[in-house]
């Protein structure tokens, strides 16, 4: 079989023609390169179909299922005639007589892609449907930016603020990372109480402007204001969180330095390291008092464990007398004392109300003196006064009775007694029978010249009555029950009760609140049943406190960090601000709507006033 | 080992990428820890600004990596740096929170941080998932050949109902005239098919061209003749229409998957940076 094959290719107005001769048996048409008839098309296979000459006959015949058309008619065999088209996929094969010596001209013509493809007819690619992506994504930065930025600054910088907030406009609100702690929440909006200027950290000025009081934490003076957790109040203050306090409370503000003072450059003045409660934290030290030959109360600490250190308030009180199970002795029979019949926690529970004569001792310990006026006491505080009652009871006493008995005949003073020593026998305690000694007899006992005036006459009664009296009180019977007493050559007081003053404060470096811990017993922390002196210390140590708080990470105990005890603002420093009230306060609250127009835009409904009613 | 941007460089940015964020998390965890975490602590500014660097870096690469000729490094590089730096992002940025989140600028910023992230991961799983699914599906093929394909049987379809009764030219040329491939995005992502096809002057649904098949094997057996030959070529030819159709179909809709994220990553990371430096500034006008 001899062909010629002649490629037509439109091009504009023309017609290009290459053309070869094809000598074979079969002659093979597809996309493959390999084929006598190439048509390099994508729909075709490679290998679409074959042409034979048998008997002067040319047959085209397709592999598989591949079809073609012959003058319109679609086919997949066939036999070609001259004058024949065939087509396939859209190319034209003409078949041609030669006149020459080849069987068959074959005129090839491609179909040049005029009409649009299928495919663009069709969006089959997300970027066919021509989203704006760019015009979206500009328009989003843009609305993202005046509504969130550009608004709120503008009315910052135009001083609009207010107005911005009371609009319907974006205003700086958005901006708010997190709510106020709630000591700041009467701050509201007012942003720039503690912001004053816009790129500029918050500044301790802005703090200490309502915080005047709050102290330093060591003497700035000496050590300089090197704070090392940071400079800054807000480095331990944090505003704005939305998670924890706005305290700091960690051991790492403390033990930065308090793991070892000198390495800070601090000498320490005596501290020991400490790292956390139960691992690492010195003993205990109590401060006691010490009452000086100066007569002036001295501090010195000590610590607990130190053998043999003893209380010295001067006062004489045995703890388990008083706590004694079974009792103890009063003027109504036995009674039962509780601690918290003497030791009542002041108002918010950190330190012990004083204990006093009046309230706590007096009801037992009477200041009685004179066995026949079993109801009159003498003050308890002050001996000049003490010395004072008694002279007055014993010149009243002379005057009414001796005078009287002068004045009339012979009488004992019994009757005068009766009627006239109202102030002495005013109240008299049921079932006790009044045995008066005969004023006249304790003259005469006392051997006073019957001849020598009244007033030295007096003066000898008064003064002998009052030395025994005193003597009694203060040597004897009463004071020296409690106090320690000497005597001294003093003629108004010849006495002198060393002053008592207990410890307000035996752990002044630490805050203990009584009433944190009032669920449990007294005697839990304070062995006061056993002690049998007032010498006795009777403040817990470390070890009694680790029962229950462990360190910071604890897990099977309360977990305590530094500040569960100790202040970090102290209260014998000096004042980080000037030490004043703050006016700064009084500003922000001055600009704030006055109570009363509050409560005037906000009349009480008639309901509330109901509910109020049946409350 | 086909190396693909997940191993390049035997994962260097992944290793970068993990020593960052081991880094991070270690910091966080070592800062005091009754401290509360804050963007504001020194740590919380540490991953505040790598953060941000990395968002501007990253949205540079992103534009970065279409330039294939420009420049140093290998395209394959550079979005071995973007994803795996990136992912990162996401903990680094969670960390400089401090788990802190509230409905202002600051959360908008980190919320379309992790919508441009989790749409970028989307990406990659779908760059590793649907080019193969589709290479499969149109064995080795591009979607233009099948199209072509496509084109030449409703040719030669269109041709051999000529010679066939009015009734079956009507309805398949309708059929095929009324084809719908793709569409709008919603049909190309959820491969929505609303083809019709009219029979005896009423429109039909031929989804998946099941109306006019069955019509044609019905019409089949009412062939008589020399026309039951041609029908059943027909037949067979609307056959083979139908699976171009379905492979089309399944192609666009993977196609459209495989890049839908991008209308997500592209548009919100430019949004991100605008929110981004509202975050900043704010922050910095109320320090």
């Amino acid at each position: 079989m001899r062909l010629l094959i002649k490629y037509i290719e439109s091009r504009g107005a023309g017609k290009e023609v290459s053309q070869f001769t094809f000598e074979g048996d079969v002659a093979t048409i597809g996309r493959g390169t390999d084929q006598t008839i190439q048509i390099a098309d994508r729909r075709l296979p490679l290998s679409h179909s074959r042409l034979t000459l048998a008997g002067g006959k040319l047959t085209l015949a397709s592999g598989g299922d591949y079809r073609f058309a012959v003058n319109g008619e679609s086919t997949r065999r066939a036999q070609l005639q001259v004058g024949d088209q065939v087509e396939i996929s859209g190319h034209s094969i003409k078949v041609k007589a030669d006149d020459g010596e080849l069987d068959f001209v074959l005129e090839v013509e491609l179909a040049s892609e005029t009409v649009a493809k299928l495919r663009d007819r069709f969006q089959t690619r997300l970027r066919d449907v021509k989203v704006p992506e760019r015009a979206i994504a500009w328009t989003l930065f843009l609305v993202i930016l005046v509504v969130t930025l550009a608004i709120p600054m503008a009315g910052f910088y135009l001083d609009e603020r207010e107005e911005l907030r009371d609009s319907m406009l974006p205003d700086d609100g958005q901006w708010l990372s997190g709510e106020l702690h709630q000591n700041h929440a009467f701050l509201g909006e007012n942003c720039d109480a503690c912001h004053a200027k816009p790129f500029v950290p918050t500044q301790d000025e802005d703090c200490l402007g309502c915080h005047q009081t709050i102290t330093h934490h060591f003497d700035t003076e000496v050590h300089g204001d090197d704070y090392q957790v940071g400079s800054r109040c807000a480095d331990c203050h944090q505003e704005h969180s939305t998670t924890g306090s706005i305290i700091r409370s960690d051991q790492g503000v403390c033990t930065t330095c308090h793991a070892k003072l000198t390495d800070v450059g601090m000498d320490g003045d005596g501290l020991l390291p400490a790292t956390d409660f139960s691992a690492n934290h010195p003993d205990f030290k109590v401060s006691l008092l010490q009452y000086g030959l100066d007569d002036v109360w001295h501090e010195k600490r000590v610590n607990l464990d130190e053998e043999g250190i003893t209380e010295e308030s001067n006062l004489i009180f045995p703890h388990d007398l008083h706590l004694d199970a079974e009792g103890i002795d009063s003027a109504d029979g036995k009674v039962r004392l509780e601690c918290s019949d003497c030791h009542v926690p002041e108002k918010g529970g950190m330190n012990m109300q004083a204990v006093n004569m009046q309230d706590h001792c007096a009801s037992c310990h009477q200041l009685t003196f004179d066995p026949n006026s079993p109801d009159r006491v003498v003050p308890h505080g002050s001996p000049p006064e003490l010395m004072r009652t008694l002279r007055e009871y014993y010149a009243l006493q002379y005057l009414t009775e001796e005078l009287g008995a002068d004045t009339g005949d012979d009488q004992t003073l019994a009757s005068a007694i009766e009627t006239d020593a109202e102030p002495v026998r005013a109240v008299r305690r049921p079932g006790r029978v009044a045995r008066p000694e005969l004023i006249t007899d304790l003259i005469t006992a006392m051997q006073i010249d019957p001849k020598a005036s009244i007033g030295a006459k007096a003066a000898v009664f008064i003064e002998a009555r009052v030395a025994d009296a005193a003597e009694n009180l203060f040597e004897k019977q009463t004071c020296t029950v409690c106090h320690e007493i000497t005597a001294v050559a003093d003629a108004e007081v010849p006495w002198k009760v060393l002053p008592v003053r207990i410890s307000e404060a035996w752990y002044p470096l630490s805050e203990f609140s009584h009433e944190g811990h009032k669920n449990m017993e007294c005697d839990g922390c304070h062995l006061a049943r056993d002690s049998e002196v007032a010498t006795d210390i009777l403040m817990p140590d470390i070890a009694n406190c680790r029962q229950c708080h462990g360190g910071e990470d604890a897990e099977n105990l309360l977990a305590s960090n530094c500040i569960t005890c100790h202040k970090f603002h102290l209260d014998d420093q000096a004042p980080m601000g000037d030490g004043h009230g703050s006016s700064a306060m009084s500003d922000i609250l001055k600009a704030r709507r006055p109570i009363s127009d509050m409560l005037k835009s906000k009349p009480m409904t008639s309901e509330q006033t109901e509910s109020k009613g049946i409350e | 080992m086909h190396i693909s941007f997940l191993n390049h460089a035997n994962g260097r940015y992944f290793w970068v990428a993990i020593a960052l964020v081991g880094a991070s998390i270690v910091a966080y965890l070592l800062q005091e820890p009754h401290q509360t975490p804050n963007g504001g602590t020194w740590l919380g500014y540490t991953l505040g600004t790598m953060g941000a660097l990395l968002i501007l870096w990253l949205i540079y690469l992103g534009r970065r990596k279409r330039n294939f000729a420009a420049g140093w490094g290998t395209v394959r590089g550079w979005v071995s740096a973007h994803v795996y730096l990136g992912t990162s992002l996401l903990v680094v940025a969670t960390l400089h929170t401090g788990f802190q989140f509230g409905i202002n600028v600051h959360t908008l910023a980190y919320v379309l941080m992790c919508v441009v992230i989790v749409s970028g991961l989307f990406g990659v799983w779908a760059y590793r998932t649907y080019p193969e699914a589709r290479n499969e599906l149109k064995r080795s093929q591009t979607l233009d050949d099948i199209f072509l394909q496509l084109e030449d049987i409703d040719g030669q379809l269109k041709r051999d109902v000529n010679a066939l009764a009015a009734d079956i030219r009507g309805v398949v040329s309708s059929a095929i005239d009324r084809t719908e491939i793709g569409g709008g995005m919603y049909a190309q992502l959820a491969g929505v098919d609303s083809s019709k096809v009219m029979i005896d002057g009423n429109v039909y649904p031929n989804t998946d061209q099941v109306r006019v098949v069955a019509w044609l094997v019905e019409r089949l057996s009412l062939a008589e003749g020399s026309e039951t030959g041609k029908l059943s070529a027909v037949v067979r030819s609307y056959g083979a229409r139908q699976k171009l159709l379905q492979v089309i179909r399944t192609d666009i809709r993977f196609q459209a998957l495989q890049e839908a994220w991008l209308y997500l990553h592209v548009p919100l990371s430019i949004a991100l940076l605008a929110a981004l430096l509202t975050h900043i500034v704010s922050v910095f006008i109320y320090w």
